[in-house]
């Protein structure tokens, strides 16, 4: 065997995961969960709900004592800290979440690997040419526009000369397919593998290619630029999504957008529909509607333009409105309730009692999940108070 | 024009978000003779006053804070020369900045532009500040605030740090603090000492604004 082989075989320690991994996804436990998300999500509410938990990659880094610059450079040492993270999760954490073989179901709907090549917030703004932002505890951030830099647009004519991306070649491309190919290769096909899709919305890359202060500006100083620039993002996603379908022989699915910069306390539902939504509703027409649609901000008076791109599960984020959200969104749409970190982290036990109680009424007779991520630092006990208190509240609905 | 119609111009053209209309009001209130110090007063700052106003009531989102920002900064490039001795005084001095590991700018940078429009000079650190950073700061100048930002639950426990290292230096009681950020709620800024907690930027600037004006 060549040296050069050899050194593309799995080192021990990668193999001995995935057995454990493999073992896990099959373990009756997991068997167990798979047909109650399966349940939960084709027949009517039921008093079973799912609750869900999750790290962000700074505590993952400290759980499992692992340099994410190596993460995001190495593809051996990314699938080994997933599957470390498959296994923590397996062994210390009974939430609902399904890390592995979770297929149609758990956090979000339609075909989700067992693992995924990640390159988190960086992967598509690198492909305009804005370098990610590297940092051994902490995910992978933006650099440009974002960090100081000058944007390359300044006017509707710079917006016009840009070009569509090269989607082999160009910012974090290659190495997508490099660790995609790596990844498969060690796996053997014992486990799934997702190639990074492009998830967030056009206004979030807009934002990170213009200049956050400056795209709120052409709001109203140059609008016909802001629609030009969305227009082109839309574009390129819906590109981007038929090159990848198309290289990797993969069947479309409908759409996810994960954009935490839409957020009704920083525009207004008016510029929401001018400016957001057509575009949105372009990419969520291409996909056949919309699986999953997440954002971290205040969605509350967006609620009801948002129907317009057929969601299947949308997140309430907690700054927004969950009685607003019972209310007018449509009944068959799984709300993901989510919950602020920091309030799970400070609240007294009976606090979190009480805030867990107040959103279960409000969410009666619908289906949902509760979730509680984002976690950037423990204690894990307290993240661990808030499950405990969660699963004793639906214990007592069931 | 009178000197009370080219003050309310400028008052108007801030709220209207109209630099260059602030730009000329400026010029013709220097032009005028009108007191730097009156023209900022009761226009400039009026007029940030009315935006604040309608970004409370919904009118107003970020687009707008942002504009008139720029409309305030370009008028008061244009008056503040003219302020006499005494009155050559900012609002107040306010150190800002994004806590140690945290890359997040922009709710800051808002806040930022708010204090300066509302005649604070501010020295923003930018993002990923350590606590050394904040307190030399601190010492350099005569700040009576210090903004601290984070959108991290794994940074908002620097605020509590720095915080602490404030006291420890001997500073805590020259500045008044006040945290924001997406991690933060008020319960937590109240755990970690702050003495204000700001939902966004707009409060912020508000309870800098009334803390320095109770002095």
């Amino acid at each position: 065997m060549s040296w050069e082989l050899s050194f593309l075989k799995p080192s021990p320690k990668t193999k001995r995961l995935i057995e454990k991994v493999v073992k896990i996804r099959s373990s009756s436990r997991y068997e167990k969960l798979r047909e109650q998300w399966k349940s939960s999500t084709t027949s009517e509410a039921e008093d079973w709900f799912p609750i869900l938990v999750g790290f962000d990659e700074s505590l993952w880094s400290r759980v499992l004592n692992v340099n994410l610059i190596e993460y995001y450079e190495d593809p051996e040492k990314q699938l080994q800290t997933q599957l470390m993270e498959r296994v923590f999760w397996y062994q210390n954490m009974s939430d609902d979440s399904l890390p592995v073989g979770a297929g149609d179901y758990g956090w979000i709907y339609g075909p989700v690997g067992d693992v995924y090549v990640d390159f988190g917030v960086a992967f598509i703004p690198s492909l305009f040419g804005i370098e990610p932002v590297y940092r051994p505890d902490s995910a992978v951030w933006i650099g440009g526009p974002m960090r100081g830099g000058n944007s390359i647009i300044s006017s509707v004519e710079d917006v016009d000369n840009l070009n569509f991306p090269d989607f082999d070649k160009d910012g974090l491309m290659p190495k997508a397919y490099e660790f995609y190919e790596r990844f498969n290769k060690i796996l053997d096909g014992r486990l799934t593998v997702s190639f990074p899709g492009w998830t967030r919305g056009p206004w979030g890359v807009a934002i990170n290619l213009r200049g956050f202060n400056d795209l709120y500006a052409d709001v109203i100083r140059q609008p016909e630029l802001v629609h030009r620039l969305m227009n082109f993002l839309t574009e390129c996603r819906i590109r981007y999504t038929k090159h990848v379908l198309n290289t990797l022989k993969l069947e479309i699915s409908k759409a996810i957008f994960a954009d935490d910069d839409i957020n009704g306390d920083y525009f207004s539902r008016k510029t929401f529909e001018e400016f957001i939504l057509p575009y949105e509703k372009k990419i969520a027409d291409f996909h056949g509607g919309t699986r999953y649609y997440h954002s971290c901000g205040n969605m509350s008076k967006l609620l009801e333009p948002l129907m317009g791109l057929k969601i299947s599960k949308l997140d309430v984020s907690a700054y927004t409105d969950l009685k607003a959200a019972c209310e007018c969104v449509d009944r068959d749409v799984v709300l993901q309730k989510r919950f602020h970190p920091t309030d799970v982290l400070n609240s007294t036990p009976r606090q979190i009692k009480s805030k867990i109680e107040e959103a279960l009424t409000l969410l009666d007779g619908r289906r949902f999940e509760l979730v509680a991520d984002g976690f950037g630092t423990g204690p894990l006990t307290k993240i661990g108070q808030w499950l405990t208190t969660a699963k004793k509240a639906r214990s007592r609905r069931v | 024009m009178s000197p009370n119609e080219i003050i309310d111009k400028l008052r108007d053209c801030v709220a209207n978000l109209d630099a260059e209309g602030t730009v000329r009001a400026a010029e013709e209130a220097v032009k005028a003779g009108i007191p730097a110090y009156e023209a900022i007063t009761q226009g400039t700052a009026r007029g940030m006053e009315e935006v604040g106003r309608k970004y409370e009531a919904g009118e107003y989102f970020l687009s707008e804070l942002i504009l008139a920002g720029e409309a305030m900064k370009k008028g008061m490039a244009i008056l503040r020369p003219h302020l006499t001795k005494g009155q050559n005084k900012n609002a107040g001095e306010v150190v800002i900045g994004t806590v140690r590991g945290d890359l997040h700018d922009i709710g800051k940078s808002i806040v930022t532009s708010l204090l300066e429009g509302a005649g604070f000079e501010v020295h923003d650190l930018g993002v990923d500040v350590k606590a050394e950073a904040f307190l030399k700061k601190v010492r350099e100048t005569n700040a009576a605030i210090l903004g601290m930002s984070s959108l991290l639950t794994t940074t908002m426990h620097e605020m509590g740090y720095v915080n602490s290292a404030l006291k420890k230096s001997g500073l805590r009681n020259r500045v008044k603090v006040i945290a924001g950020g997406a991690a933060i709620t008020e319960g937590f800024a109240r755990r970690i000492g702050a003495d204000a907690y700001a939902r966004d930027a707009v409060v912020g600037a508000e309870i800098c604004r009334n803390w320095t004006q109770d002095k």
